[in-house]
């Protein structure tokens, strides 16, 4: 395998708040701002799981009903868009959680709920919320350890449901959540060290609370002036992470990742690859099902045969590739019309001889 | 006074021990019961062993009826003798060969017909749904004893071909383009319009065009269709047009091919379908836009891997009659030839589903006995996680279902083998995620500490200092008994 090049072929992104409450704005904000981003840079709804732990937009505190903005300047709406919510309030459970990652669901979960990746699947999980050494919470009723996350990983791995992982959280004590992890391919960020808190950006006077984490704050500010084909790595958004900055100390762990950051691109996480296949069509698949060598109609009904072109001219077949000659192992010899005409030719010869019964 | 204290000392005791054996015998089986994790048995041991015989369970023999001139005969075994070299030669991972025999076969056999022809030596593989293939062999050919080659050459590198290239790439990743594989599908065909005037397609008379199409595709997998218009699904403004003045046409570029869908804003929706589906997109520009030109693109269209294809068909017509939509129809159909995996060569529909069909049943094997062994990995890597007796069924049903494709093999009855084979897969993948098995969470000691205390620490204290005042109590009395035996005897008196 080629160790600088990624092999994927769709990218997914999970993106996780886990906190209730007004006061928890911030959380929401960030997790929005995530899906934004990622979605500017080219990850369709279809491929992104957005689990959003309370609806501050439609918060009876809030100042601007349906808005929710990352920054005091107020000048990016997050969520009026076209936004697609996939797990909402109480549904963002610890277990909901785990089974989402392990795709371990009951039959009637719709597909558009679940995590449909492939062995060539690189995904971005993002989480966010309030937690301290090897725990995250959710919803202030329960929590999910990092020996948690690091299995339903395991089980992703086994079941080959990814190709690479990049896991970024933004919470207190954040490098601990990622310290159980042990299947390969995964690339992990943290915002804070062991026994560090990871702080607010700013507060908004109006909104009343802050509305934005220092962390998820600089890494938006980085990813802001990507564009889709940008050649920049991930080694550069780790770079850009500093104590001055973040005011706590950010964590990479890259031992699981084979791959050197200086040669990952940001859009193998953050962008869309979806090459399409332009103009690769050969001709008469669908005549060739329906119509035999001379050109009638096969397998109809006496009903349905008026409904189509009972016979087709069969020189719409292009016999050219099927004739095989060995000198050139190229097409050549007999042209495919003159055989199609023998072959008309015989037909009518022989439905002629029977007529008259000869 | 010690008569009573005798009494009530008694009856603590007999009060202490009885709850004492009530948590014994009552309380810590409960206990057990309820905390411990569900496990069936899994038939490990039967799932490797298949794994390994994988390849000797599954012998493909393809027979091909060879119609020979008398001049020829004894080429056949010679012919025969060439092709089983020049397949060990390729080292297959599955145990594949093409047998050869003498007649004429039947409509679903493979054929080969040799005519003598003055000139060149040809080969026509019959596009139809014949399964013939007729060998024009010049006279110089016979003379110098090569048709043996010729028949050897032909079916190893023009019929079967492609068939073993697939099979040499086995254990290599699938294609980008061709779909995950499902038992069953379904196809939306979408008439979709930039603009707002009515317009209608004539589908119900294409639709029997591919209804027959896709019933042919059946021993692969099974189809089922629909058909819908939508109005007003405007280009996204990502998507920059450039007007070629001298051609009178917009230029999509091909990079923009990517984005061209818009999966949020048309009407696309993919949910209502518990299958995989297949999209296919008839797509009229809005007036203003018309006609979009695909770079590098003859046809004008394009396949979105795993996803579906695209036509653009620039059309003023309220009304597409069939004869428009043949063209259409046919791209349809290659692209979905292209989203199934189906070979390139040769050009015969139903020879390529044949081998499509062959090598499904191999990799449908393959992909079943891969889960469950990810499942056997999983169970033993993760003690605390859950195997309930449904799973266990469904392991030991699946690898049932893998015998049957293997036997079905043998047996030449390829579509059957699929079929089982693709029950062994779905099997197997929903024994893997069944959704009880979902991993207990992980509970520091500290968590379980917090849980026990409160939950069993004022019952443990009454019972450990019960426990000590009886020891306590039965050396007193012990020591009192030698020293006051006969009044205590007396008393009792």
């Amino acid at each position: 395998m080629n160790s600088t090049e990624s092999r994927h072929t769709n990218n997914w992104a999970v993106l996780v708040s886990t906190s209730r409450f007004w006061f928890n704005y911030r959380h929401m904000a960030n997790v929005l701002s995530m899906y934004r981003t990622v979605k500017r840079l080219g990850i369709p709804d279809s491929q992104i799981i957005l689990m959003l732990s309370d609806d501050v937009a439609c918060n009876p505190r809030n100042a601007f009903p349906g808005f929710v903005y990352n920054n005091a300047d107020r000048q990016l709406e997050l969520y009026g868009d076209n936004i697609e919510v996939d797990y909402r309030g109480y549904e963002v459970t610890v277990e909901n959680f785990i089974r989402l990652l392990t795709d371990r669901w009951p039959d009637e979960q719709p597909k558009s709920k679940r995590l449909l990746t492939d062995e060539n699947s690189n995904i971005f999980i993002y989480m966010t919320g309030h937690g301290g050494d090897e725990f995250l919470k959710f919803q202030d009723s329960e929590e999910i350890s990092s020996y948690d996350i690091a299995d339903a990983f395991e089980q992703m791995h086994e079941k080959k449901r990814y190709n690479e992982i990049f896991f970024m959280i933004d919470t207190c004590q954040a490098n601990t959540m990622y310290s159980k992890f042990y299947s390969p391919n995964i690339l992990a960020v943290g915002s804070s060290d062991l026994h560090e808190s990871s702080y607010s950006h700013h507060s908004d006077t109006e909104i009343g609370v802050a509305v934005i984490d220092r962390f998820t704050y600089f890494s938006l500010e980085f990813l802001e002036n990507l564009e889709k084909d940008s050649k920049l790595t991930l080694q550069d958004l780790v770079d850009s992470y500093t104590f001055e900055k973040i005011h706590s100390n950010a964590g990479v762990r890259k031992d699981l990742f084979q791959r050197d950051l200086s040669q990952v691109l940001i859009t193998d996480f953050f962008g869309n690859v979806q090459q399409t296949v332009v103009d690769n069509v050969e001709d008469d698949l669908l005549y060739l099902t329906n119509y035999d060598e001379r050109g009638n109609l096969r397998n109809f009904t006496s009903e349905e045969t008026p409904r189509v072109a009972p016979k087709r001219d069969a020189k719409l077949v292009n016999q050219k590739n099927h004739m095989i000659s060995f000198a050139s192992q190229k097409s050549s010899g007999i042209s495919s019309s003159t055989l199609g005409s023998v072959a008309v030719a015989i037909g009518s010869l022989l439905a002629l001889a029977k007529f008259f019964k000869i | 006074m010690g008569l009573i204290a005798g009494n009530e000392v008694l009856t603590r005791r007999r009060i202490l021990l009885s709850i004492l054996a009530i948590c014994a015998f009552v309380g810590l089986p409960l206990w057990y019961a309820t905390t411990t994790v569900q496990r069936a048995e899994l038939p490990v041991a039967e799932i490797y062993g298949l794994s390994s015989e994988l390849v000797s369970s599954s012998r493909f023999e393809i027979p091909v009826y060879v119609q020979m001139p008398v001049t020829t005969t004894g080429a056949l075994q010679e012919a025969q003798q060439q092709i089983d070299d020049m397949l060990k030669a390729r080292n297959l991972p599955v145990s594949w060969r093409i047998v050869l025999e003498a007649g004429s076969g039947t409509e679903s056999d493979y054929k080969v017909h040799l005519f003598l022809d003055q000139d060149a030596d040809k080969v026509y593989v019959s596009p139809f749904e014949d399964r013939t293939i007729k060998l024009y062999v010049s006279p110089t050919v016979i003379k110098h004893n090569k048709v043996a080659e010729l028949i050897a050459r032909t079916l190893v590198e023009d019929v079967f071909g492609d068939e073993i290239t697939m099979f040499e790439r086995l254990h290599q990743p699938e294609a980008v383009v061709k779909m995950p594989y499902s038992p069953d599908y379904h196809v939306t065909l979408s008439l979709l319009q930039g603009g707002v005037q009515p317009i209608g397609w004539d589908i119900e008379s294409s639709a029997l065009l591919l209804k027959n199409y896709l019933s042919s595709l059946a021993p692969y997998a099974n189809f089922t269709f629909d058909s819908q218009v939508e109005h007003y699904e405007k280009l996204s403004e990502n998507i920059a047009l450039q007007y070629d003045e001298d051609k009178k046409q917009y230029l999509l570029k091909e990079s923009d091919t990517s984005t061209f869908i818009d999966y949020s804003e048309w009407g696309l929706d993919q949910n209502t379908q518990k299958v995989p589906v297949v999209n296919f997109l008839a797509y009229v520009p809005a007036p203003d836009q018309r006609p979009i030109q695909i770079e590098n693109s003859v046809s004008n269209s394009f396949i979105v891997p795993q996803w579906g294809g695209v036509a653009i068909v620039n059309t003023e017509k309220q009304f597409l009659e069939y004869g428009d939509l043949l063209p259409v129809m046919e791209i349809f159909a290659s692209q979905l030839f292209q989203l199934v995996g189906a070979p390139g060569n040769p050009k015969s529909p139903t020879i390529r589903t044949d081998i499509l069909t062959r090598f499904q049943s191999v990799a449908n094997t393959r992909k079943s006995i891969d889960n469950l062994i990810s499942l056997c990995k999983l169970c033993e890597q993760l003690p605390n996680i859950s195997v309930p007796d449904s799973t266990r069924e469904q392991v030991e049903q699946a690898l049932k279902r893998v015998r049957e494709a293997a036997d079905a093999v043998v047996s030449r009855r390829w579509s059957l083998a699929n079929a089982l084979a693709a029950k062994a897969y779905v099997l197997s993948d929903k024994a893997f995620f069944q959704k009880d098995m979902v991993q207990q969470m992980y509970f520091p000691e500290e968590h379980k500490m917090a849980v026990y205390t409160p939950l069993l620490g004022p019952f443990a204290t009454i019972m450990v200092l019960g426990v000590l005042r009886m020891l306590k109590e039965a050396r007193e009395s012990s020591v009192s008994e030698k020293n006051a035996a006969p009044e205590t005897a007396h008393s009792v008196l």
